[in-house]
């Protein structure tokens, strides 16, 4: 781990004028206010004393270093000990998601985007994969992963995840709306649903007991049976209905021409050779 | 309408769609039929975010495109490649995942229609195959049920088709023995140089 670290911090060490220099840029186009030398001069020993914190295994505290080392330097190297850390303390998905921007970014040298190359093949061998899908009308709605909010891009595509328990909530309007416990063994591919839970008016009444008051003549009182609801039958009739439909079209239009091709979803969805 | 009756009226269109399928089962017959499915363990949008399908026999070819991100389908995607000559093949099907319009990796698969059924043909593109190269008349590809790459001829041999929504888990890659070593520093160091 010595050497790794050390790497990393040399590399640190190597780039200062021009990671500085683009951060001033940023910042001037931000209309920020670029970090002094005094600044960068403590984030450089904060930056130090995190790869130190790392190295002795205290990655908590050294992410805590490293994220401090951020408010004023946004640098490649100061994002891959990010990851390392975060990789270290078994949180793969935050991981992940620092060393694909790490790839993704133009400002990435090329030492780093190896290591984070590395690393992330490393998170692939000793995880698993993780694919969320949310259902129903979630407009808002914030995904949770081990207390970590999954950003929204990161939930196309399948996020990897250390070998153990994970605890997934989804989270709309401040409030949990489902919540999922799921065992990942290295190698797994996973993939969980979660729900918004239904609005209020879409509780059929017929499901909504009242508390009957407590009272030493009366009987408890029952919930109406839910076949007497007019709309239970009016829904198993719908479904009936649409299901005889489809049969009698799809029997139709199956004996006339003899079966439809699949529909793909690329564009176009179907591709026909000598027709 | 309360949103309590636009929900159960949204089941009509699925369950017409229930009918359907099942009467479709009866009218198969006929239709000459290979669903090209593509799949990756690369990721999107940050590896990949988009994919183009191209089908060809000789001089005829016929491409399918796709963006890969948000508001668009996750992986697996599908193109269906319907057959009304006379030829069964074979023909070629090149899968390429881009970025930026970049190619990032491709496969290739050599495959020949069965006369009246529908086949699936599952093409993964590992993100391994990235940095190989391989001779002319090869593709790059997971080799038997391991997630370890390399070249081969591109011959493949048709599934049953059973839906295109089949979970990757059913793939090669998946079925992959992987390293069960636990997470410790050692393991986490051991890459890196």
């Amino acid at each position: 781990m010595r050497r790794f670290i050390a790497v990393v911090f040399a590399a640190a060490l190597m780039f200062p004028e021009l990671s500085v220099r683009a951060q001033e840029t940023a910042q001037e186009a931000a209309g920020e206010r670029p970090p002094t030398d005094a600044e960068l001069a403590a984030a450089r020993a904060r930056f130090g004393e995190g790869v130190a914190l790392a190295d002795a295994g205290d990655h908590e505290a050294a992410l805590a270093a490293y994220r401090e080392v951020l408010t004023v330097v946004d640098a490649p190297a100061v994002h891959y000990n990010v990851a390392h850390s975060l990789a270290e303390l078994g949180r793969f998905a935050q991981a992940d998601t620092q060393l694909q921007r790490l790839l993704a970014s133009r400002d990435t040298d090329p030492e780093t985007r190896a290591l984070a190359a590395q690393q992330r093949q490393t998170l692939e061998r000793l995880g698993g994969r993780l694919r969320i899908h949310v259902r129903g009308d979630a407009e808002g709605a914030v995904v949770r992963l081990d207390g970590w909010d999954v950003p929204a891009e990161r939930r196309v595509s399948p996020l990897r995840v250390s070998a153990g328990e994970h605890a997934l909530e989804l989270v709309v309007d401040g409030a949990v709306q489902d919540r999922e416990t799921l065992v990942i063994a290295t190698g797994d591919r996973a993939e969980v649903v979660l729900r918004p839970l239904p609005e209020p008016e879409d509780v059929p009444v017929a499901t909504a007991v009242a508390t009957p008051e407590p009272g030493p003549a009366e009987e408890p009182a029952e919930a109406a049976p839910r076949w007497k609801d007019w709309r239970v039958w009016a829904i198993v009739g719908g479904v009936a209905a649409a299901l005889a439909l489809g049969i009698g079209i799809g029997v139709a239009a199956g004996g006339s021409d003899g079966g439809a091709a699949t529909a793909g979803d690329l564009n176009p969805g179907v591709l026909t050779f000598g027709g | 309408m309360t949103r309590f009756w636009q929900r159960r009226l949204s089941f009509g269109p699925g369950l017409l769609a229930l009918g359907l399928a099942l009467a479709g089962c009866g009218g198969e017959e006929g239709l000459t039929e290979v669903v090209i499915v593509v799949d990756s363990d690369l990721e999107v949008p940050f590896d990949i975010d988009g994919l183009r399908v191209t089908v060809s026999r000789g001089s005829d070819a016929l491409q399918a495109t796709g963006g890969l991100g948000p508001g668009q389908p996750p992986l697996p995607r599908t193109v269906s490649v319907v057959n009304e000559s006379p030829t069964l093949g074979p023909f070629d099907a090149r899968v390429e995942l881009t970025r930026g319009g970049r190619l990032v990796v491709e496969r290739l698969a050599r495959f020949t229609f069965e006369a009246g059924a529908r086949r699936r043909l599952t093409l993964i593109v590992p993100g391994a195959c990235a940095d190989v190269s391989c001779t002319e008349g090869q593709t790059c590809a997971p080799l038997g049920a391991t997630n370890v790459v390399g070249c081969q001829d591109p011959s493949v041999t048709l599934s049953p088709f059973a839906g295109a929504g089949q979970p990757l888990d059913a793939t090669p890659l998946d079925a992959a023995p992987l390293d069960a070593a636990a997470l410790d520093a050692a393991a986490l160091d051991g890459g890196v140089p």
